[in-house]
């Protein structure tokens, strides 16, 4: 019976998985308005011909209307299907569409490769591909985190609709909105979140984040450091998680105030180390609190401009367009407010690279700031020196060697702990094998997931992010990581009204299993200082996982206790 | 107000702003109109640049109220 129900929960959950596997994380909705021609195969014409149309007509037409049409392929002279190249793919179209012979003409459609992301010039996203993003994606892409934009503004073209941007507020004086009206900010937040799988145009890094813009620069680039200060202060107003300082130049005590303010109220706070190609690193990237980025080109090595020294605390890709293809893609406006994808280089790109991962791993499950911090760092791809050097921090930014330590540092032990001590308490009670190993799955599940997951080469889902952790991060992936710090799930509550409900019947191994694993998890979180639970500091904060984590296993002990009291009366009756 | 000499760039995004390589090894974004004819010139820029940061990254930002080609080698006001 047990048995059984182990092998129908193994099943259930692939089955899951594959029903849940096409990758939708967000609904861009941009099948309207786009451009169609954007997409062909520039100068390759299609033409279907009615069935029975002879060679010979076909090769008359091609003579008068001077299009060189050819069969398809060997086995397209039954269906009269043919091709050409041409110049002007409008002008032939227009040209062939009279024809009385021919069925159908279009311009030749390059057809993606599937997979995750389909957005039609991700392959020259070099910069994605070195941080590891597809394998952040796996994990998530930023659910429910925010990230302060603070910049020149943010217009929200073709491929950032769907993302979630707030309205902002402009600090510039005598204008009124945040919307960009330089290009800058535009790019940065398009490195954060530009919307992915959308079919259109480029990805972003963690593009289900909700971007809160702040225009505190002009037209022309530059602002007053006040005003930057009054925004990051805004900004931890608003309960941004994150915040972006692709800006700089000088030094300003009261800037420096400000984003200390904002890293002491649990804020991660990344800013571009500057553009100057030498040693000085100004405010605010040099703040100790701030991660300051400095930048490498396409073949991830320092680029010749990025500033160097104290507080460059990691390296991003920001680009180097001296080499062919070397810029950061993403879209901007360009003169007279239109949008275009764009290749830009500059600290101020790379900066926005290490917002996004941070926006990721805290979406993710990593929890508080400080630990996304120190995965972030101690994640790294070294550079230059072995170890830390002034160059170049702690080396290059490596999303997908952090998500890796992640599954396997945090959320794999846990798995194995939650099962031992789930199989162990299962043991306790005296019954069956079958049901000491249903007790054991669940309880592993429970406390850290499928961990493994990400680490296949799967396409991202949202089934994925969340059976890749531990069942008390599964709010953070629904609904966003402050979500995880819900006192009520981060309780034994759930543990208690499974023993109660499960306990006495023949589901015990899962009140067991359940029990077991979030006591597991609770503990740990205790321990590791994972989960702040809200309105609770500190010692309270530990004090309320250690005891609700005990509560939780004491759950699983009564039910194996029953358990074990059954199946002592059943033999002695 | 204070003045810097050096040679005017083209800043590095491309996006429209200037960049001051000044005789004193540091480097500047400027903020106000720029002749484009003055793009590689050495020039003598008056203007301030307190409280002021921008998208240039750069040592400084100057909030130009003059700009002045210099002739001449080097040093030559």
């Amino acid at each position: 019976m047990y048995r059984a129900l182990s092998l129908v929960c193994v099943v259930v959950l692939l089955a899951l998985l594959w029903v849940l596997r096409d990758p939708s994380p967000i609904q861009a909705g941009l099948d309207d308005g786009v451009d169609p021609v954007a997409t062909h195969q520039a100068g390759i014409l299609v033409v279907d011909f009615l069935d029975g149309t002879s060679q010979q007509d076909i090769h008359s037409l091609a003579q008068r209307t001077g299009i060189p049409l050819e069969y398809s392929s060997s086995v397209s002279e039954d269906e009269a299907l043919t091709w050409a190249a041409v110049s002007d793919l409008a002008a032939a179209v227009a040209r062939l569409a009279a024809e009385p012979s021919i069925e159908a003409v279009e311009p030749a459609v390059t057809m993606q490769a599937l997979g995750f992301p389909d957005d039609p010039r991700y392959d020259e996203q070099w910069n994605f591909d070195m941080i590891g993003a597809k394998l952040g994606w796996r994990v998530g892409a930023g659910r429910g985190v925010k990230v302060a934009v603070i910049d020149t503004g943010v217009t929200q073209g073709p491929d950032l609709l769907g993302v979630k941007v707030l309205e902002g507020m402009s600090f510039v004086p005598d204008v009124p909105t945040a919307q960009d009206d330089q290009g800058h900010g535009t790019h940065v937040a398009g490195t954060i979140a530009q919307a992915t799988n959308n079919g259109l145009g480029v990805a972003g890094l963690a593009f289900n984040v909700t971007i809160l813009p702040y225009k505190v620069l002009d037209s022309g680039g530059s602002g007053r450091s006040d005003h930057i200060a009054a925004a990051v202060d805004q900004a931890v107003d608003d309960g941004a998680d994150v915040i972006n300082l692709s800006l700089g130049g000088g030094h300003s005590d009261v800037l420096h105030l400000a984003v200390e303010r904002a890293a002491a109220a649990g804020v991660i706070v990344v800013a571009a180390a500057g553009n100057t190609g030498r040693e000085g690193v100004g405010c605010p990237a040099h703040a100790v609190s701030v991660l300051g980025v400095g930048s490498v080109g396409p073949n991830a090595t320092p680029a010749p401009y990025t500033t160097w020294g104290q507080g460059v605390d990691l390296m991003g890709p920001g680009g180097d367009t001296t080499l062919p293809g070397g810029g950061v893609l993403q879209e901007t406006i360009a003169a007279g407010g239109s949008s275009q994808i764009a290749a830009f280089q500059g600290t101020s790109m790379a900066s926005p690279h290490v917002a996004g991962a941070a926006a990721v791993l805290l979406g993710a499950g990593v929890g508080t700031p400080d630990r996304v911090r120190d995965l972030l760092l101690s994640s790294t791809t070294d550079l230059g020196e072995p170890g830390f050097d002034e160059r170049t921090g702690h080396g290059l930014l490596n999303l997908g060697a952090a998500v890796r330590r992640l599954q396997l540092r945090v959320f794999g032990p846990l798995f194995l702990v939650g099962g031992l001590v789930s199989l162990l308490m299962a043991g306790l009670a005296k019954r069956s094998k079958g049901a000491a190993i249903a007790a054991a799955c669940t309880g592993a599940f429970v406390a850290g997931g499928l961990f493994f997951l990400p680490l296949l080469p799967l396409d991202p889902s949202m089934a994925g992010s969340l059976l890749s952790r531990g069942l008390v991060h599964w709010p953070g992936a629904l609904l966003g990581p402050s979500w995880t710090h819900f006192p009520l799930w981060a309780s034994a509550a759930l543990p208690i009204l499974a023993a109660v409900l499960l306990g006495p019947g023949r589901l015990w191994p899962l009140a067991v299993g359940l029990g077991a694993g979030l006591g597991a998890a609770l503990i740990h979180a205790a321990v590791g200082g994972q989960i702040d639970p809200w309105w609770l500091s500190g010692g309270w904060a530990t004090g309320w996982l250690a005891v609700n984590g005990a509560l939780a296993l004491l759950a699983a002990l009564a039910v194996a206790g029953l358990q074990r009291a059954h199946a002592t009366g059943r033999m002695e009756a | 107000m204070r003045s810097w000499k050096g040679t005017l760039r083209r800043g590095l995004l491309g996006l429209g702003t200037w960049k001051l390589e000044a005789d004193d090894g540091r480097s500047y974004q400027l903020a106000g109109k720029i002749p484009s004819s003055l793009e590689g010139q050495r020039v003598k820029v008056k203007g301030s640049s307190e409280g002021l940061m921008g998208i240039a990254v750069l040592d400084g930002v100057i909030q130009v109220q003059e700009v002045q080609p210099l002739r001449g080698t080097l040093g030559d006001p």
